[in-house]
């Protein structure tokens, strides 16, 4: 499932495809389907109990991109990128253009061609061009259009043990394991939300809360980790191979603390392996979660992702099945915590 | 012959310089088809001859099989792998790159670098050079070191990618290309008797010194030798001393080149109408056409140049069409070639 949906295109802005695969392959487990104007879908689960407690499950169905903005007079393709991509893992990729996915590559000119002090420089992505093979502005309009979205071209694969690299790990992971907890029924009502454009600011996730008005959300991410070589100890924020993420807090927001305390007694209670996010930056849905509408508690819990917003994210698959079982464990007990809370109240 | 179908074939095989046993043992079977003699010499150029029944004579078409690529250099405390270029490559384009790490056996990798939100402020602006750069290979530190021996080859991950137009793209089209015409000349002209014995020359180690070539070019001890090679096509970022793709074989001038062969090759493809375009190279021109030149007692040598965009780099892109008229303009030289010597002066 995780090969089909990274392999799917969906740059912010243009998540029509993965949001009808989603559409097709879930449609059946769900008790009422709404697909808003934005794109979001959202698929109602009904709880096994009467309660008048929502859950609601957040994951994004976008990726990062790219846009056309211009085509050259020799018929090159002019771009603007789409969500934040560092410039220098651009040149030299493959990547699929508009809607018929025409296939073309991020060009360079050849190291022979470049003076010393050319070599000392980072290309900006103004200065890329995509090469589709057209010699003409009049030959690439007829199939190439200002607006068209691009997304990289990267095949899943998997790498040594239960590595492996793909696009848009971030977050088709979340939207896996949604729709595979879809075929299970739980004592609350759940809701499961695919979002549009949380590359772009969390704009999906907004609308789709003040729709839901949730009283308890988990937000499924993917995170960055940064145990690679060249980075000390100290400062890896997560690790691959150590399970799912719970965040503290970051960027854009603060996790509520009960919520996680009852995560992570699940996680201890059912030896379910769990690391904490060791940086504050970065922000996921769970910022406009949390304060949409009358506000929420909320929680992300998340893959290790290493080079995220490239076209090789590197994540684990024994991470991907505990932050599986983890999420799961949270749905079937999330009752008791829910009773909790309100007894607290 | 289907020459795309031969690229094809070829790019996806892996050898860089002095490693490539793959693509010598490969050739060795392919050029055994229809020649009278085939061998691998000592250091791995593949040596084939076409004899003739009734004249004398040797002609030397030439090709270089090494590609650019990498090296493991160490392995570090986590398992990642450290590498060195061999052959001229650009750092700015290995971030973000697919690799083949073929230790023990081949192992799939991704080339990383520290996340950004680890980078100091002049990191993130700088390029990020070899020393910066790792290879993710998915591996424990122990596993690696069992798997990847120091000095190890790496070479880009081979994507083929069909473009509009007849376009190209993949790795090592520098100049397997090339090689993949010799086969298709020896195609065309199988039951020929051209009337002097020509050889097929596919050599090893171009990229790091023009060595292969010198010892073929020793061995065969030609009459006369054309090498084939590619030059630099035009792209947006560079048009000076560069050739647009689709404008049909690019042959050299200069002192590396024999003015009167060269001269006659011109009106050989002016009596077939090939279009061509000439390139000027005052001095030495970087391919085997200078090893060749002065191997045994001097050899009287021609370059024979392929349009190609972001040389050096995974996604190298051509134009099939500028494949096929470099075969038809070979064809048509060696049929008009007579041992007489007419040509030479």
């Amino acid at each position: 499932m995780l090969k089909i949906l990274t392999e799917l295109n969906a740059v912010a802005g243009n998540e029509e495809k993965i949001a009808d695969f989603i559409l097709s392959q879930v449609s059946g487990y769900a008790d009422d389907i709404i697909r808003d104007s934005m794109g979001n879908l959202i698929f109602l689960k009904k709880g096994k109990k009467q309660t008048s407690k929502k859950i609601a499950l957040f994951a994004h169905m976008d990726e990062v991109g790219l846009i056309c903005t211009d085509i050259t007079d020799d018929g090159y393709i002019k771009f603007d990128c789409v969500g934040h991509i560092d410039d220098r893992v651009l040149l030299t990729q493959k990547v699929l253009v508009g809607d018929d996915e025409l296939p073309g590559v991020i060009g360079i000119k050849a190291v022979h061609l470049q003076e010393k002090e050319e070599r000392k420089k980072v290309i900006k992505k103004e200065d890329m061009y995509i090469d589709i093979g057209f010699s003409t502005k009049e030959e690439a309009q007829k199939h190439v259009s200002k607006g068209d979205y691009i997304a990289l071209d990267s095949p899943y694969v998997r790498l040594n043990g239960r590595r492996f690299k793909a696009k848009a790990i971030d977050d088709r992971v979340g939207c896996a394991i949604m729709m595979e907890l879809m075929h299970d029924k739980y004592d609350c009502d759940v809701y499961f939300c695919f979002s549009v454009q949380e590359e772009m600011g969390m704009r999906g996730s907004s609308v789709l809360t003040r729709r839901i008005k949730p009283d308890v959300a988990l937000v499924l991410e993917a995170t960055t980790a940064s145990d690679t070589a060249f980075v000390p100890e100290h400062l890896y924020a997560t690790r691959l191979g150590e399970g799912p993420v719970i965040s503290l807090m970051d960027k854009g927001s603060y996790s509520d603390i009960a919520l996680r305390k009852f995560i992570v007694g699940l996680a201890q209670k059912r030896n379910i392996k769990y690391q904490f996010k060791l940086t504050s930056n970065g922000a996921n849905d769970s910022r406009v979660i949390q304060t949409a509408g009358g506000g929420c508690v909320v929680n992300a819990i998340s893959l290790p992702c290493r080079y995220i917003h490239s076209a090789v994210s590197v994540a684990d698959g024994g991470d991907y099945d505990e932050m599986k079982r983890l999420v799961r464990a949270v749905l079937n007990d999330i009752g008791s915590f829910i009773e909790k809370g309100s007894e607290e109240a | 012959m289907n020459i795309i179908k031969e690229i094809k074939q070829l790019s996806s095989l892996s050898g860089i310089s002095g490693y490539e046993h793959r693509i010598s043992q490969y050739l060795a079977n392919k050029f055994k088809k229809y020649c009278d003699e085939v061998y691998i010499d000592s250091i791995g150029n593949v040596i084939a001859l076409k004899r003739s029944e009734v004249g004398s004579g040797k002609v030397m078409l030439e090709a270089h099989i090494d590609e650019i690529g990498m090296m493991v250099k160490s392995i570090d405390d986590n398992g990642f792998v450290l590498i060195t270029s061999v052959g001229g490559i650009d750092p700015r384009i290995l971030y973000g790159n697919v690799v083949n790490v073929h230790g023990v056996r081949d192992f799939i990798g991704v080339i990383g670098a520290k996340p950004p939100h680890v980078m100091t402020d002049d990191e993130y602006s700088d390029v990020i050079d070899f020393d910066k750069l790792y290879i993710d290979v998915g591996m424990s530190a122990e596993e690696a070191k069992q798997n990847i021996p120091i000095g190890s080859p790496v070479t880009f991950d081979c994507l083929n990618t069909e473009l509009e137009s007849g376009y190209f793209a993949s790795k090592s089209l520098d100049d397997r290309a090339s090689v993949a015409i010799l086969l298709d000349v020896l195609e065309t002209i199988k039951d020929v008797d051209l009337g002097y014995d020509l050889y097929f020359c596919a050599c090893v180690q171009e990229e790091v010194g023009l060595r292969g070539s010198l010892t073929a070019a020793y061995a065969v001890n030609p009459d006369v030798a054309i090498a084939i090679d590619v030059t630099h096509a035009t792209t947006p970022d560079e048009s000076k001393g560069t050739f647009k793709c689709g404008c049909g074989p690019v042959i050299c001038k200069g002192p590396n080149i024999h003015k009167t062969l060269c001269n006659n090759f011109i009106s050989c493809l002016n009596n077939a109408s090939i279009p061509f375009e000439i390139e000027v190279e005052s001095g030495n021109t970087g391919t085997d056409a200078w090893s060749i030149q002065t191997a045994k007692e001097g050899i009287p040598t021609l370059l024979l140049s392929l349009p190609l965009k972001y040389m050096h780099t995974p996604v190298e892109t051509l134009n099939i069409k500028d494949c096929e008229s470099v075969s038809s303009a070979l064809v048509e030289f060696l049929k008009s070639y007579k041992r007489t010597g007419d040509m030479l002066c």
